[in-house]
Protein backbone atom coordinates (compact mmCIF):
# COMPACT_ATOMS: atom_id res chain seq x y z
CA UNK A 1 0.00 0.00 0.00
CA UNK A 2 1.61 3.24 -1.12
CA UNK A 3 1.50 6.50 0.79
CA UNK A 4 3.07 9.81 -0.02
CA UNK A 5 6.52 10.24 1.39
CA UNK A 6 6.67 12.62 4.32
CA UNK A 7 9.52 14.36 2.51
CA UNK A 8 7.66 15.49 -0.59
CA UNK A 9 7.56 19.19 -1.40
CA UNK A 10 4.94 20.84 -3.61
CA UNK A 11 5.94 23.95 -5.52
CA UNK A 12 3.19 25.96 -7.17
CA UNK A 13 4.12 27.72 -10.39
CA UNK A 14 2.47 31.16 -10.35
CA UNK A 15 0.37 31.71 -13.44
CA UNK A 16 0.35 28.03 -14.33
CA UNK A 17 -2.89 26.34 -13.39
CA UNK A 18 -2.01 23.07 -15.11
CA UNK A 19 1.33 22.10 -13.65
CA UNK A 20 3.50 22.32 -10.58
CA UNK A 21 6.77 20.93 -9.34
CA UNK A 22 7.38 18.07 -6.98
CA UNK A 23 10.65 17.89 -5.10
CA UNK A 24 11.85 15.03 -2.96
CA UNK A 25 14.15 15.86 -0.12
CA UNK A 26 16.30 12.79 0.25
CA UNK A 27 16.35 11.43 -3.32
CA UNK A 28 16.99 14.93 -4.66
CA UNK A 29 14.39 14.48 -7.37
CA UNK A 30 12.83 17.46 -9.11
CA UNK A 31 9.83 16.75 -11.35
CA UNK A 32 7.23 18.74 -13.20
CA UNK A 33 3.81 17.16 -12.85
CA UNK A 34 0.31 17.89 -13.92
CA UNK A 35 -1.90 19.35 -11.26
CA UNK A 36 -3.95 16.19 -11.42
CA UNK A 37 -0.90 14.11 -10.49
CA UNK A 38 0.02 16.53 -7.71
CA UNK A 39 -3.49 16.33 -6.33
CA UNK A 40 -3.28 12.55 -6.41
CA UNK A 41 0.05 12.61 -4.55
CA UNK A 42 -1.31 15.04 -1.96
CA UNK A 43 -4.33 12.81 -1.44
CA UNK A 44 -2.06 9.98 -0.32
CA UNK A 45 -0.47 11.96 2.48
CA UNK A 46 -1.09 10.03 5.67
CA UNK A 47 -2.18 13.10 7.51
CA UNK A 48 -0.97 16.50 8.48
CA UNK A 49 2.33 16.45 10.33
CA UNK A 50 1.86 16.79 14.09
CA UNK A 51 2.02 20.33 15.31
CA UNK A 52 5.49 20.87 16.65
CA UNK A 53 6.07 21.76 20.24
CA UNK A 54 7.98 24.74 19.02
CA UNK A 55 9.03 26.23 15.73
CA UNK A 56 7.04 27.83 13.00
CA UNK A 57 6.20 25.45 10.22
CA UNK A 58 4.39 26.70 7.22
CA UNK A 59 1.20 24.69 6.75
CA UNK A 60 0.94 22.92 3.42
CA UNK A 61 -2.01 23.58 1.15
CA UNK A 62 -4.99 21.25 1.29
CA UNK A 63 -5.89 18.87 -1.49
CA UNK A 64 -7.40 20.91 -4.27
CA UNK A 65 -9.43 19.33 -7.01
CA UNK A 66 -10.81 15.96 -7.90
CA UNK A 67 -8.50 13.07 -7.17
CA UNK A 68 -7.99 10.59 -9.98
CA UNK A 69 -5.05 8.21 -10.23
CA UNK A 70 -2.49 8.72 -12.97
CA UNK A 71 -1.25 5.92 -15.23
CA UNK A 72 0.59 2.95 -13.78
CA UNK A 73 3.69 4.18 -15.54
CA UNK A 74 3.47 7.52 -13.75
CA UNK A 75 2.87 5.82 -10.43
CA UNK A 76 6.00 3.78 -11.10
CA UNK A 77 8.01 6.94 -11.72
CA UNK A 78 6.60 8.59 -8.60
CA UNK A 79 7.62 5.54 -6.59
CA UNK A 80 11.12 5.28 -8.02
CA UNK A 81 11.72 9.01 -7.48
CA UNK A 82 10.69 8.75 -3.82
CA UNK A 83 7.36 10.56 -3.76
CA UNK A 84 5.35 7.41 -3.09
CA UNK A 85 6.55 4.81 -0.65
CA UNK A 86 5.34 1.67 1.04
CA UNK A 87 7.19 2.63 4.22
CA UNK A 88 5.05 3.74 7.10
CA UNK A 89 5.67 7.19 8.50
CA UNK A 90 7.66 5.75 11.37
CA UNK A 91 9.70 3.48 9.10
CA UNK A 92 10.49 6.36 6.80
CA UNK A 93 11.56 8.55 9.69
CA UNK A 94 13.81 5.82 10.96
CA UNK A 95 15.33 5.36 7.51
CA UNK A 96 15.76 9.11 7.18
CA UNK A 97 17.60 9.30 10.52
CA UNK A 98 20.03 6.64 9.36
CA UNK A 99 20.42 8.41 6.02
CA UNK A 100 21.24 11.70 7.77
CA UNK A 101 23.70 10.02 10.12
CA UNK A 102 25.44 8.42 7.18
CA UNK A 103 25.51 11.62 5.13
CA UNK A 104 26.70 13.68 8.07
CA UNK A 105 29.35 11.09 8.81
CA UNK A 106 30.67 11.48 5.29
CA UNK A 107 30.84 15.26 5.67
CA UNK A 108 32.73 14.86 8.94
CA UNK A 109 35.42 12.97 7.04
CA UNK A 110 36.15 15.90 4.78
CA UNK A 111 38.97 18.32 5.20
CA UNK A 112 38.19 20.74 8.01
CA UNK A 113 38.19 24.45 7.39
CA UNK A 114 40.20 26.86 9.50
CA UNK A 115 39.67 30.45 10.52
CA UNK A 116 42.31 32.65 12.04
CA UNK A 117 41.24 35.58 14.19
CA UNK A 118 44.35 37.77 14.34
CA UNK A 119 42.59 39.95 16.92
CA UNK A 120 39.20 40.71 18.40
CA UNK A 121 39.97 44.38 17.98
CA UNK A 122 38.33 46.46 15.28
CA UNK A 123 38.67 50.03 14.10
CA UNK A 124 34.93 50.48 13.55
CA UNK A 125 32.05 50.75 16.03
CA UNK A 126 29.03 49.52 14.08
CA UNK A 127 26.02 49.74 16.42
CA UNK A 128 24.57 46.31 15.54
CA UNK A 129 27.80 44.37 15.92
CA UNK A 130 27.46 41.20 17.99
CA UNK A 131 30.97 41.82 19.29
CA UNK A 132 30.26 45.42 20.22
CA UNK A 133 30.86 44.73 23.92
CA UNK A 134 34.43 43.63 23.24
CA UNK A 135 35.40 47.11 22.14
CA UNK A 136 33.13 49.25 24.28
CA UNK A 137 33.14 47.46 27.63
CA UNK A 138 36.48 47.76 29.41
CA UNK A 139 35.93 44.38 31.09
CA UNK A 140 36.81 42.83 27.73
CA UNK A 141 39.98 44.81 27.10
CA UNK A 142 42.05 41.70 27.72
CA UNK A 143 40.67 40.24 24.49
CA UNK A 144 42.01 42.98 22.24
CA UNK A 145 45.45 41.48 21.77
CA UNK A 146 47.09 40.34 18.57
CA UNK A 147 47.92 36.75 17.73
CA UNK A 148 51.65 36.14 18.18
CA UNK A 149 53.43 34.59 15.21
CA UNK A 150 54.45 31.72 17.45
CA UNK A 151 50.78 30.98 17.95
CA UNK A 152 50.34 30.74 14.19
CA UNK A 153 53.10 28.14 14.14
CA UNK A 154 51.48 26.18 16.97
CA UNK A 155 48.20 26.13 15.13
CA UNK A 156 49.75 24.85 11.94
CA UNK A 157 51.53 22.13 13.92
CA UNK A 158 48.17 21.17 15.41
CA UNK A 159 46.37 20.88 12.09
CA UNK A 160 47.41 17.29 11.26
CA UNK A 161 46.09 16.21 14.66
CA UNK A 162 42.77 17.88 13.98
CA UNK A 163 42.64 16.32 10.53
CA UNK A 164 43.31 12.90 12.04
CA UNK A 165 40.12 13.29 14.08
CA UNK A 166 38.28 13.59 10.78
CA UNK A 167 39.86 10.40 9.49
CA UNK A 168 42.25 12.13 7.12
CA UNK A 169 45.44 10.08 6.81
CA UNK A 170 48.70 11.74 7.75
CA UNK A 171 50.15 11.14 4.30
CA UNK A 172 47.30 12.93 2.48
CA UNK A 173 48.32 16.08 0.62
CA UNK A 174 46.93 19.00 2.61
CA UNK A 175 44.03 20.88 1.07
CA UNK A 176 43.37 23.85 3.23
CA UNK A 177 40.61 26.35 3.30
CA UNK A 178 41.77 29.21 5.50
CA UNK A 179 39.73 32.24 6.37
CA UNK A 180 40.43 35.39 8.34
CA UNK A 181 37.84 36.77 10.71
CA UNK A 182 37.82 39.09 13.70
CA UNK A 183 37.26 41.72 15.06
CA UNK A 184 38.76 43.18 11.96
CA UNK A 185 41.34 40.73 10.63
CA UNK A 186 42.80 43.01 7.97
CA UNK A 187 43.87 45.92 10.12
CA UNK A 188 47.21 47.20 8.87
CA UNK A 189 48.73 46.23 12.20
CA UNK A 190 47.78 42.58 11.60
CA UNK A 191 49.64 42.29 8.35
CA UNK A 192 52.60 40.31 9.74
CA UNK A 193 50.17 37.76 11.14
CA UNK A 194 48.16 37.41 7.95
CA UNK A 195 51.29 37.21 5.86
CA UNK A 196 52.72 34.52 8.12
CA UNK A 197 49.53 32.47 7.92
CA UNK A 198 49.54 32.65 4.13
CA UNK A 199 53.19 31.70 4.00
CA UNK A 200 52.73 28.73 6.38
CA UNK A 201 49.62 27.64 4.53
CA UNK A 202 51.31 27.63 1.15
CA UNK A 203 54.33 25.85 2.58
CA UNK A 204 52.06 23.15 3.90
CA UNK A 205 50.20 22.43 0.68
CA UNK A 206 47.28 23.48 -1.46
CA UNK A 207 45.57 26.37 0.28
CA UNK A 208 42.95 28.99 -0.46
CA UNK A 209 42.61 32.12 1.62
CA UNK A 210 39.64 34.38 2.13
CA UNK A 211 38.60 37.08 4.57
CA UNK A 212 35.59 38.81 6.08
CA UNK A 213 36.71 42.41 6.36
CA UNK A 214 35.43 45.93 6.76
CA UNK A 215 37.80 46.85 3.94
CA UNK A 216 39.02 50.07 5.54
CA UNK A 217 42.71 49.11 5.64
CA UNK A 218 42.78 46.63 2.77
CA UNK A 219 45.35 48.79 0.99
CA UNK A 220 47.90 47.54 3.52
CA UNK A 221 47.54 44.10 1.93
CA UNK A 222 47.67 45.13 -1.71
CA UNK A 223 50.54 42.85 -2.69
CA UNK A 224 48.90 39.89 -0.94
CA UNK A 225 45.65 40.35 -2.81
CA UNK A 226 45.68 37.94 -5.70
CA UNK A 227 43.87 34.76 -6.76
CA UNK A 228 46.70 32.59 -5.45
CA UNK A 229 47.08 34.36 -2.10
CA UNK A 230 44.29 36.28 -0.41
CA UNK A 231 41.86 35.48 -3.18
CA UNK A 232 38.39 36.31 -1.81
CA UNK A 233 37.17 39.08 0.45
CA UNK A 234 33.73 39.96 1.76
CA UNK A 235 33.36 43.65 2.52
CA UNK A 236 30.41 45.45 4.06
CA UNK A 237 28.74 48.51 2.61
CA UNK A 238 25.56 49.31 4.50
CA UNK A 239 23.98 51.62 1.99
CA UNK A 240 24.90 54.61 -0.16
CA UNK A 241 27.68 56.80 1.25
CA UNK A 242 25.59 58.99 3.56
CA UNK A 243 23.78 56.01 5.15
CA UNK A 244 26.85 53.80 5.27
CA UNK A 245 28.78 56.58 7.01
CA UNK A 246 26.13 56.74 9.72
CA UNK A 247 26.48 53.05 10.50
CA UNK A 248 29.98 51.90 9.67
CA UNK A 249 31.82 54.45 11.75
CA UNK A 250 35.21 54.70 13.29
CA UNK A 251 35.55 55.12 17.04
CA UNK A 252 35.65 58.90 16.51
CA UNK A 253 32.36 58.76 14.61
CA UNK A 254 33.86 59.39 11.19
CA UNK A 255 32.61 57.45 8.20
CA UNK A 256 34.42 54.85 6.13
CA UNK A 257 32.81 54.79 2.66
CA UNK A 258 35.44 56.59 0.63
CA UNK A 259 38.35 54.54 1.86
CA UNK A 260 36.47 51.27 1.46
CA UNK A 261 35.35 52.16 -2.07
CA UNK A 262 38.92 52.82 -3.13
CA UNK A 263 40.00 49.49 -1.68
CA UNK A 264 37.19 47.61 -3.39
CA UNK A 265 38.32 49.00 -6.75
CA UNK A 266 41.89 48.06 -5.99
CA UNK A 267 40.99 44.51 -5.00
CA UNK A 268 38.82 43.97 -8.06
CA UNK A 269 41.61 45.21 -10.31
CA UNK A 270 43.92 42.65 -8.72
CA UNK A 271 41.57 39.80 -9.65
CA UNK A 272 40.31 39.12 -6.14
CA UNK A 273 36.74 37.90 -5.66
CA UNK A 274 34.99 40.74 -3.86
CA UNK A 275 31.56 40.18 -2.34
CA UNK A 276 29.81 43.23 -0.97
CA UNK A 277 27.51 42.49 1.93
CA UNK A 278 24.82 44.98 2.94
CA UNK A 279 23.22 44.61 6.35
CA UNK A 280 19.64 45.73 6.08
CA UNK A 281 16.92 46.77 8.49
CA UNK A 282 13.72 48.78 8.11
CA UNK A 283 15.66 52.03 8.27
CA UNK A 284 17.99 51.51 5.34
CA UNK A 285 16.02 49.17 3.08
CA UNK A 286 14.71 52.23 1.29
CA UNK A 287 18.27 53.25 0.41
CA UNK A 288 19.07 50.11 -1.55
CA UNK A 289 18.23 51.68 -4.90
CA UNK A 290 20.72 54.44 -4.26
CA UNK A 291 23.30 51.88 -3.19
CA UNK A 292 22.79 49.96 -6.42
CA UNK A 293 23.39 53.16 -8.36
CA UNK A 294 26.63 53.70 -6.48
CA UNK A 295 27.86 50.18 -7.26
CA UNK A 296 27.05 50.77 -10.93
CA UNK A 297 28.64 54.20 -10.92
CA UNK A 298 31.88 52.77 -9.57
CA UNK A 299 31.93 50.24 -12.40
CA UNK A 300 32.20 47.28 -10.07
CA UNK A 301 29.34 45.33 -11.60
CA UNK A 302 31.32 44.94 -14.80
CA UNK A 303 33.87 42.76 -13.04
CA UNK A 304 33.22 38.99 -13.26
CA UNK A 305 34.80 38.68 -9.80
CA UNK A 306 32.27 41.00 -8.15
CA UNK A 307 29.18 39.96 -6.24
CA UNK A 308 26.80 41.55 -3.80
CA UNK A 309 24.26 40.33 -1.30
CA UNK A 310 21.93 41.85 1.24
CA UNK A 311 21.36 40.23 4.60
CA UNK A 312 18.94 41.03 7.41
CA UNK A 313 20.38 42.56 10.54
CA UNK A 314 19.73 40.32 13.53
CA UNK A 315 19.05 41.83 16.92
CA UNK A 316 22.18 40.41 18.50
CA UNK A 317 23.00 43.15 20.97
CA UNK A 318 21.09 45.47 23.25
CA UNK A 319 21.60 48.45 20.96
CA UNK A 320 19.60 46.84 18.16
CA UNK A 321 15.85 47.24 18.27
CA UNK A 322 14.29 43.96 17.10
CA UNK A 323 11.29 45.94 15.91
CA UNK A 324 13.48 47.62 13.32
CA UNK A 325 14.77 44.36 11.87
CA UNK A 326 13.40 42.30 9.02
CA UNK A 327 13.38 38.56 8.78
CA UNK A 328 14.78 36.80 5.75
CA UNK A 329 11.43 36.26 4.05
CA UNK A 330 10.32 39.85 4.56
CA UNK A 331 13.58 41.15 3.13
CA UNK A 332 13.36 38.79 0.18
CA UNK A 333 9.84 39.91 -0.68
CA UNK A 334 10.66 43.58 -0.27
CA UNK A 335 13.73 43.39 -2.45
CA UNK A 336 11.94 41.31 -5.08
CA UNK A 337 9.19 43.91 -5.30
CA UNK A 338 11.73 46.72 -5.46
CA UNK A 339 13.52 44.93 -8.29
CA UNK A 340 10.29 44.82 -10.26
CA UNK A 341 10.12 48.59 -10.01
CA UNK A 342 13.81 49.27 -10.57
CA UNK A 343 15.96 46.84 -12.51
CA UNK A 344 19.18 48.34 -11.09
CA UNK A 345 18.39 46.45 -7.90
CA UNK A 346 19.04 43.17 -9.66
CA UNK A 347 22.70 43.65 -8.90
CA UNK A 348 21.96 43.29 -5.18
CA UNK A 349 21.76 39.61 -4.43
CA UNK A 350 18.95 38.36 -2.26
CA UNK A 351 19.72 35.94 0.56
CA UNK A 352 18.02 33.11 -1.28
CA UNK A 353 19.68 33.77 -4.61
CA UNK A 354 22.03 30.92 -3.78
CA UNK A 355 18.97 28.67 -3.60
CA UNK A 356 17.58 30.11 -6.82
CA UNK A 357 20.93 29.72 -8.55
CA UNK A 358 21.26 26.19 -7.34
CA UNK A 359 17.82 25.39 -8.75
CA UNK A 360 18.73 27.03 -12.07
CA UNK A 361 21.81 24.87 -12.30
CA UNK A 362 19.79 21.77 -11.46
CA UNK A 363 17.40 22.58 -14.29
CA UNK A 364 20.19 23.44 -16.73
CA UNK A 365 22.50 20.57 -15.94
CA UNK A 366 20.01 18.03 -14.53
CA UNK A 367 22.26 17.90 -11.49
CA UNK A 368 21.64 17.16 -7.85
CA UNK A 369 20.71 19.65 -5.16
CA UNK A 370 22.62 20.23 -1.97
CA UNK A 371 21.94 17.71 0.73
CA UNK A 372 22.41 19.60 3.95
CA UNK A 373 22.27 17.27 6.92
CA UNK A 374 23.42 20.25 8.97
CA UNK A 375 23.23 23.98 8.56
CA UNK A 376 26.83 25.02 8.16
CA UNK A 377 30.42 24.01 8.62
CA UNK A 378 30.23 24.72 12.36
CA UNK A 379 28.68 21.26 12.48
CA UNK A 380 31.03 19.45 10.14
CA UNK A 381 34.47 20.70 11.00
CA UNK A 382 35.24 24.39 11.20
CA UNK A 383 37.96 25.36 13.63
CA UNK A 384 38.32 28.99 14.59
CA UNK A 385 41.53 30.00 16.35
CA UNK A 386 41.84 33.19 18.31
CA UNK A 387 44.93 35.00 19.51
CA UNK A 388 45.05 32.95 22.69
CA UNK A 389 44.98 29.56 21.00
CA UNK A 390 41.38 28.98 21.98
CA UNK A 391 39.39 27.01 19.43
CA UNK A 392 35.76 27.66 18.60
CA UNK A 393 33.24 25.99 16.31
CA UNK A 394 31.23 29.03 15.28
CA UNK A 395 32.38 32.54 14.51
CA UNK A 396 29.30 33.95 16.23
CA UNK A 397 30.38 32.32 19.48
CA UNK A 398 33.93 33.25 20.31
CA UNK A 399 35.84 35.16 22.93
CA UNK A 400 34.75 33.14 25.94
CA UNK A 401 36.86 30.22 27.11
CA UNK A 402 33.81 28.69 28.77
CA UNK A 403 32.36 27.88 25.35
CA UNK A 404 35.51 27.05 23.46
CA UNK A 405 35.70 23.57 22.01
CA UNK A 406 39.44 23.35 22.52
CA UNK A 407 42.74 25.03 23.13
CA UNK A 408 46.07 24.71 21.33
CA UNK A 409 48.69 24.32 24.01
CA UNK A 410 52.38 25.11 23.89
CA UNK A 411 53.25 21.71 22.50
CA UNK A 412 50.69 22.17 19.70
CA UNK A 413 48.37 19.59 21.16
CA UNK A 414 44.73 20.50 20.95
CA UNK A 415 43.12 20.03 24.33
CA UNK A 416 39.56 19.44 23.18
CA UNK A 417 36.48 19.83 25.25
CA UNK A 418 35.09 16.80 23.52
CA UNK A 419 31.61 17.25 24.90
CA UNK A 420 31.32 20.72 23.42
CA UNK A 421 32.93 19.66 20.19
CA UNK A 422 30.52 16.74 19.92
CA UNK A 423 27.64 19.07 20.72
CA UNK A 424 28.45 21.31 17.77
CA UNK A 425 29.33 18.50 15.38
CA UNK A 426 26.33 16.42 16.37
CA UNK A 427 23.66 18.95 15.43
CA UNK A 428 21.88 17.67 12.35
CA UNK A 429 18.35 17.74 10.99
CA UNK A 430 17.84 14.37 12.67
CA UNK A 431 18.97 15.58 16.07
CA UNK A 432 15.76 17.40 16.93
CA UNK A 433 12.22 16.07 16.48
CA UNK A 434 10.92 19.10 14.59
CA UNK A 435 13.54 19.13 11.83
CA UNK A 436 13.34 15.35 11.57
CA UNK A 437 9.74 15.59 10.42
CA UNK A 438 10.17 18.59 8.13
CA UNK A 439 10.03 18.04 4.39
CA UNK A 440 12.45 20.91 3.74
CA UNK A 441 15.11 19.70 6.13
CA UNK A 442 17.87 18.65 3.75
CA UNK A 443 17.59 21.95 1.89
CA UNK A 444 17.46 24.05 5.03
CA UNK A 445 19.88 22.17 7.24
CA UNK A 446 17.99 23.02 10.41
CA UNK A 447 18.72 26.73 10.49
CA UNK A 448 21.39 28.60 12.38
CA UNK A 449 22.26 27.07 15.74
CA UNK A 450 23.03 30.44 17.30
CA UNK A 451 19.73 31.94 16.22
CA UNK A 452 17.92 28.79 17.35
CA UNK A 453 19.54 29.11 20.77
CA UNK A 454 18.63 32.78 20.92
CA UNK A 455 14.99 31.93 20.35
CA UNK A 456 14.85 29.05 22.76
CA UNK A 457 16.70 30.38 25.75
CA UNK A 458 19.97 28.65 24.99
CA UNK A 459 19.14 25.27 23.47
CA UNK A 460 20.57 25.09 19.97
CA UNK A 461 19.29 21.59 19.29
CA UNK A 462 16.18 23.29 18.02
CA UNK A 463 14.96 24.33 14.62
CA UNK A 464 15.35 27.85 13.32
CA UNK A 465 13.01 28.03 10.36
CA UNK A 466 13.13 31.71 9.38
CA UNK A 467 10.24 31.22 6.96
CA UNK A 468 12.15 28.61 4.99
CA UNK A 469 9.15 26.81 3.52
CA UNK A 470 7.88 30.02 1.92
CA UNK A 471 11.37 30.90 0.77
CA UNK A 472 12.07 27.52 -0.78
CA UNK A 473 8.85 27.36 -2.75
CA UNK A 474 9.19 30.95 -3.96
CA UNK A 475 12.84 30.54 -4.95
CA UNK A 476 12.40 27.26 -6.82
CA UNK A 477 9.27 28.50 -8.60
CA UNK A 478 11.06 31.65 -9.71
CA UNK A 479 14.08 29.66 -10.86
CA UNK A 480 11.93 27.27 -12.84
CA UNK A 481 9.99 30.03 -14.51
CA UNK A 482 13.20 31.84 -15.42
CA UNK A 483 14.61 28.60 -16.80
CA UNK A 484 11.48 27.84 -18.81
CA UNK A 485 11.32 31.30 -20.27
CA UNK A 486 14.96 31.15 -21.30
CA UNK A 487 15.95 34.04 -19.08
CA UNK A 488 19.71 34.47 -19.15
CA UNK A 489 21.44 33.00 -16.15
CA UNK A 490 24.55 34.77 -15.03
CA UNK A 491 26.43 31.99 -13.32
CA UNK A 492 28.47 34.24 -11.08
CA UNK A 493 29.80 33.43 -7.64
CA UNK A 494 27.23 33.62 -4.93
CA UNK A 495 28.09 35.61 -1.86
CA UNK A 496 29.44 34.40 1.43
CA UNK A 497 28.19 32.86 4.53
CA UNK A 498 24.70 32.02 5.63
CA UNK A 499 24.41 34.59 8.41
CA UNK B 1 -13.39 31.81 -42.03
CA UNK B 2 -13.29 31.12 -38.35
CA UNK B 3 -9.93 31.28 -36.72
CA UNK B 4 -9.02 27.98 -35.22
CA UNK B 5 -8.18 28.13 -31.60
CA UNK B 6 -4.58 27.22 -31.17
CA UNK B 7 -4.44 23.74 -29.68
CA UNK B 8 -2.92 23.68 -26.25
CA UNK B 9 0.05 21.36 -25.90
CA UNK B 10 -0.92 18.25 -23.95
CA UNK B 11 0.17 18.30 -20.33
CA UNK B 12 2.50 15.45 -19.45
CA UNK B 13 1.70 13.65 -16.23
CA UNK B 14 5.30 13.75 -15.09
CA UNK B 15 8.56 15.06 -16.52
CA UNK B 16 11.73 14.44 -14.55
CA UNK B 17 13.97 17.49 -14.43
CA UNK B 18 17.10 15.85 -13.06
CA UNK B 19 18.73 12.59 -12.02
CA UNK B 20 17.89 11.62 -8.46
CA UNK B 21 20.52 10.47 -6.01
CA UNK B 22 19.11 7.00 -6.07
CA UNK B 23 16.11 5.20 -7.34
CA UNK B 24 13.66 3.40 -5.17
CA UNK B 25 12.26 0.15 -6.46
CA UNK B 26 8.58 -0.41 -5.91
CA UNK B 27 8.47 2.55 -3.53
CA UNK B 28 10.55 0.74 -0.99
CA UNK B 29 14.08 1.01 0.06
CA UNK B 30 15.76 -1.68 -2.00
CA UNK B 31 18.78 0.32 -2.90
CA UNK B 32 21.90 -1.29 -4.09
CA UNK B 33 25.10 0.50 -3.51
CA UNK B 34 23.39 3.20 -1.46
CA UNK B 35 26.46 3.82 0.63
CA UNK B 36 28.64 4.00 -2.41
CA UNK B 37 26.34 6.45 -4.15
CA UNK B 38 26.33 8.70 -1.12
CA UNK B 39 30.10 8.62 -0.99
CA UNK B 40 30.28 9.47 -4.65
CA UNK B 41 27.83 12.29 -4.19
CA UNK B 42 29.90 13.82 -1.41
CA UNK B 43 33.15 13.26 -3.25
CA UNK B 44 31.77 14.71 -6.47
CA UNK B 45 31.22 18.00 -4.72
CA UNK B 46 34.92 18.54 -4.53
CA UNK B 47 37.14 18.15 -1.56
CA UNK B 48 37.14 21.60 -0.12
CA UNK B 49 36.43 24.24 -2.72
CA UNK B 50 35.66 24.26 -6.37
CA UNK B 51 37.48 26.34 -8.90
CA UNK B 52 34.53 28.38 -9.92
CA UNK B 53 33.05 29.37 -6.56
CA UNK B 54 29.62 28.88 -7.99
CA UNK B 55 28.11 27.94 -4.69
CA UNK B 56 27.28 30.09 -1.69
CA UNK B 57 30.37 28.91 0.12
CA UNK B 58 33.30 31.12 -0.61
CA UNK B 59 34.86 29.48 2.37
CA UNK B 60 34.91 26.04 0.86
CA UNK B 61 32.36 23.46 -0.06
CA UNK B 62 30.32 22.95 3.09
CA UNK B 63 27.65 21.27 1.02
CA UNK B 64 27.69 20.42 -2.61
CA UNK B 65 25.34 23.20 -3.34
CA UNK B 66 26.33 24.14 -6.84
CA UNK B 67 23.79 21.82 -8.42
CA UNK B 68 26.05 21.07 -11.35
CA UNK B 69 27.41 17.67 -10.55
CA UNK B 70 25.92 14.27 -11.27
CA UNK B 71 26.82 10.77 -10.34
CA UNK B 72 27.97 8.92 -13.38
CA UNK B 73 26.30 5.58 -13.89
Amino acid sequence: MLRTSSYTIYVDLPGNQDEMLLVHTYTGAFDRVSRRVATYVRSLEAGRPPKPLYGDWTPEAAVDGRVSPPTDETIGVLSRRGYLTSMTGEEEEEFFSRYVDKLHGLYLKRWPSYLFMPTYDCNLRCPYCFQDHMRTDSRFDHLLKQMPLAMVDRIFAAMPKIEALHGIPAEASPQMDIGFFGGEPLLAANRPIVEHVIRRGRDRGEAKFWAISNGTELDAYEDLLSPDQLGSVQITLDGPPREHDRRRVHADGSGSWDRIAANVSMALDRGVMVAIRTNVDRNNVGDLAELAEELIRHGWVRYPNFGSQVAPIRASNEKTDAGETLDTWELDRLLTKMRNDNSNLEILGRVDDSLRNQARRIFSHRGLPAFKPSFCSAHTGMYIFDAFGDVYACWEKTGDEKIRIGHVDESSEVQFSFDLRALWQGRTVASNPVCLKCRYNLFCGGGCAVLAAGHSGGDFYRNYCDGYAHRFRAAVAEAYQDHSSGKAFQDKPDAFCDL
Amino acid sequence: MKKRKKDKAPISEIVSLNEALFSLEAGNLQIEGFDRRLELAVAAAGDFACDTFTCSSYNGCGAFSCGTFKIKP
